[in-house]
């Protein structure tokens, strides 16, 4: 029996309107708050109505603005790149067969299961510690000075600690590529005297293109949010020096108790991220019809 | 799609709706007869320290004798003031009573978010205002919950700053703190007692971004060379005069003689860095006292000296006031069962009963005079005059050498405060970790500083 057309969209009324209300109620309502002026702690001012008050203020006059976007970019960027070719290396490793390789894996895939804070607080506080922690015990006990990499080079140590989270993802679906390619193309490549290298080039790496590609799509989506290694081991600085768009937001709703300004920052971290998004959906759709 | 940019900012709305959703069906499910029967429950937002938590293990003894039952939120300090700061502000009632700081409560009951207590002081009988006793509590700590002489919150417990030393290290140097130290000594000491190839260094001051961790310190040391945040047009004072020179000096400290990792240092890694015996010397809350003399958390348990908040040109402003406190939300429904609940919490008996199950070491301190009276807290805390002296001597109405036309120790008693104090510290902490030169960093804050406070509207 097929049902009427009205008849199945009633029936599936429900769950669309629970997801939009879901989804799309809350990005409506921040849209709302980004056209006003709300400050929480002033509640004399009220909510007005400013028109474009807070896009113009964040896009023309916020420098800050500005370095978070580079910040997030730079951050961003280094974390993929770097947890991509150390992701690579371990999937390569962890293909051959080992004695206890089962174990190697799960032990490698463990950070990814870490939560960012406490993942954050061990790097911080037993890691990076120019005091306590075990990278300066290492280098003051070969005679050179103590590290503070968080204050030295911040985005570096911010890139380390989530490179350490995020190598594992990476490895994981590279992984699942490297088993998917047969190990007759392999011997035949061999057969032909392919070198490891050569093999590496000409055959591993074009066959794990697609995957390469949804390591960078995903990673991209999620390191874009990167918040809690942030907000634990350098509060956005110093300086400004590690703020990054989501962490720009927050600190203009919960220190400035802003909502109108944030809620315009928000409006175009979404923007610049579907813009980011986007552009790797596509590269990464043309991929996989090309590899088919 | 979902990003993290958003989600910030959208699950504010989304938690308040939420909340009102979760209040709404709460009511509309409880039938009416249970309603008349039923318990009353106070839900009460507090902070995660030990203080606290001793409460909430003594709720019993207050649930017994009123038949109220508590319920507590217990939440980091940030968390709790964002989570509070919106609650109020959207007339959410998610909380009856909130722990908040001598920051908040004349702001917030200048907003009429938090409810006078005049009225219910008065409409107590006469036995009950004296078993409460409301002189008892420490003058300068009222006046901090106070907004025109009305008082909005009850203190649970109340701190100044002054200073740690480890006599040790002091002896081995020959070197003699004095009980009133300056900062011009405590930067000769820092010099002498700063040696990094050993692992040892001078000072400990917090370096950490943030009004309520580097803008504390930092602001009394504002205060004591005669400076101030704004001048009495609320012009930002950050680019020259005795402020420039305080916060040349306090960053010059830190950088030289201070503990390294000082930019992610605040209350907790500086506790650390003195408890280990890695730093000489230590400014921060008196409330630390009773953990760094303490043999079984700190390695120079045995070793720690204690002396005042040093000074420069003036003792006003030189140590801060703080009062974690207890008010009533005024949205909340349950007034009365409240403000039970807030002086069961701050009474002299609250006291006694924690002394009793705690020991007088752990009692909440520097609320009441007749605890610092008290024989066996003089045994258990022989730091407790200084600090009484210290909170007694923190005027919030008169911490600067000139005047300025806001209150507040160690903060600027404004709403904007927590964004100015952030911005600036950020942009020192840049100075501290050398990426950013002081002149530059100090431009930049006037620059912002005077944004904000035109945003505002304190001038065109």
């Amino acid at each position: 029996v097929t049902l009427h057309r009205s008849t199945r969209l009633l029936l599936v009324s429900p769950a669309i309107v629970y997801l939009v209300a879901l989804t799309q109620a809350p990005f409506l309502l921040t849209l709302y708050y980004s056209v006003h002026k709300w400050v929480l702690t002033s509640p004399e001012l009220g909510v007005t109505f400013n028109a474009l008050d807070n896009y113009t203020y964040t896009l023309l006059h916020d420098s800050t603005f500005r370095t978070a976007v580079f910040n997030l970019l730079l951050i961003t960027g280094g974390i993929i790149i770097f947890s991509l070719v150390l992701g690579m290396i371990l999937a390569l490793l962890l293909h051959r067969s080992f004695p206890l390789q089962p174990l190697a894996r799960s032990l490698a895939i463990t950070p990814f299961f870490v939560m960012p804070t406490v993942n954050a607080v061990v790097w911080k506080n037993l890691l990076l510690n120019p005091i306590f922690g075990f990278v300066s015990w290492l280098t003051s006990s070969v005679g050179l000075p103590r590290v503070d990499l968080l204050a030295t080079n911040p985005k570096l140590g911010i890139i380390t600690m989530a490179v350490w989270q995020w190598t594992p993802f990476m490895m994981l679906v590279l992984l699942a590529g490297l088993q998917s390619i047969p190990d007759d193309i392999r011997e035949a490549a061999r057969v032909d005297g392919a070198n490891a290298m050569s093999e590496f080039r000409s055959i591993t790496l074009p066959m794990l293109n697609p995957y390469i590609e949804l390591c960078v799509l995903l990673g991209t989506i999620y390191v874009l949010q990167l918040f809690g290694e942030i907000y634990v081991a350098t509060q956005g600085g110093p300086g400004s020096s590690t703020t990054t768009l989501p962490y720009y937001v927050f600190q203009t709703i919960s220190q400035g108790n802003d909502v109108g300004t944030s809620s315009a920052q928000g409006v175009c971290a979404v923007i610049l991220a579907s813009i980011i998004a986007a552009f790797l959906l596509r590269l990464l759709v043309r991929t996989f019809s090309v590899a088919k | 799609m979902r990003t993290a940019p958003g989600v910030a900012v959208k699950k504010l709305p989304l938690s308040i709706v939420g909340a009102s959703l979760a209040i709404s069906s709460a009511f509309a499910m409880v039938p009416s007869h249970a309603v008349a029967q039923a318990k009353t429950t106070l839900t009460v937002a507090t902070v995660n320290n030990p203080q606290m938590v001793d409460m909430q293990h003594a709720v019993g003894d207050f649930e017994k004798q009123t038949g109220i039952s508590v319920r507590f939120e217990t939440l980091p300090e940030n968390t709790l003031r964002q989570k509070v700061t919106a609650d109020v502000a959207t007339g959410g009632g998610q909380f009856d009573v909130a722990t908040v700081g001598t920051y908040e409560v004349p702001i917030w009951a200048k907003n009429k978010w938090i409810a006078d207590l005049t009225e219910p002081f008065e409409k107590l009988d006469a036995k009950a205002k004296a078993d409460y006793d409301l002189a008892d509590i420490i003058p300068n700590i009222r006046k901090g919950l106070s907004l025109n002489d009305k008082l909005y919150a009850l203190p649970f417990y109340g701190e100044s700053s002054m200073t740690f030393y480890n006599k040790k290290a002091f002896a081995d140097a020959h070197l003699t703190m004095p009980e009133h130290p300056t900062w011009d000594q405590i930067a000769g000491f820092a010099k002498k007692l700063h040696a990094p190839s050993k692992n040892q260094y001078g000072i400990c001051l917090r370096g950490l971004p943030g009004w309520g961790e580097m803008g504390a310190p930092l602001s009394t040391v504002i205060n004591t060379f005669g400076g101030s945040w704004f001048d009495e047009k609320w012009q930002p004072q950050l680019t020259d005069g005795p402020t420039k020179a305080a916060i040349a000096f306090y960053v010059d400290l830190v950088k030289n003689y201070g503990e390294p990792g000082a930019t992610s240092a605040g209350f907790t890694e500086c506790e650390t860095n003195f408890t280990q015996g890695k730093v000489a010397m230590w400014v921060d809350a008196t409330s630390a006292a009773g953990v760094v003399s303490d043999v079984k958390a700190s390695k120079v348990g045995a070793d720690v000296g204690f002396a005042f908040s040093p000074v420069k040109v003036t003792p006003l402003g030189s140590h801060w006031l703080w009062a974690w406190s207890l008010a009533i939300e005024s949205s909340s429904k349950h007034q009365a069962e409240a403000f039970k609940f807030i002086t069961w919490a701050t009474n002299k008996h609250y006291i006694r009963l924690i002394a009793a199950q705690k020991g007088w070491g752990n009692v909440p301190p520097g609320t009441r005079l007749s605890t610092f009276a008290d024989a066996n807290y003089k045994k258990a805390a022989p730091y407790g005059g200084i600090i009484l002296s210290s909170i007694q001597t923190a005027d919030p109405t008169h911490a600067t050498l000139h005047k300025v036309p806001y209150t507040g120790v160690q903060f600027v008693g404004i709403p904007e405060f927590q964004q100015i104090g952030t911005q600036v510290t950020q942009n020192l902490a840049a100075v501290i970790s050398g990426s950013s030169q002081l002149d530059q960093a100090l431009q930049l804050s006037q620059t912002q500083v005077q944004r904000t406070m035109q945003q505002a509207g304190y001038y065109k």
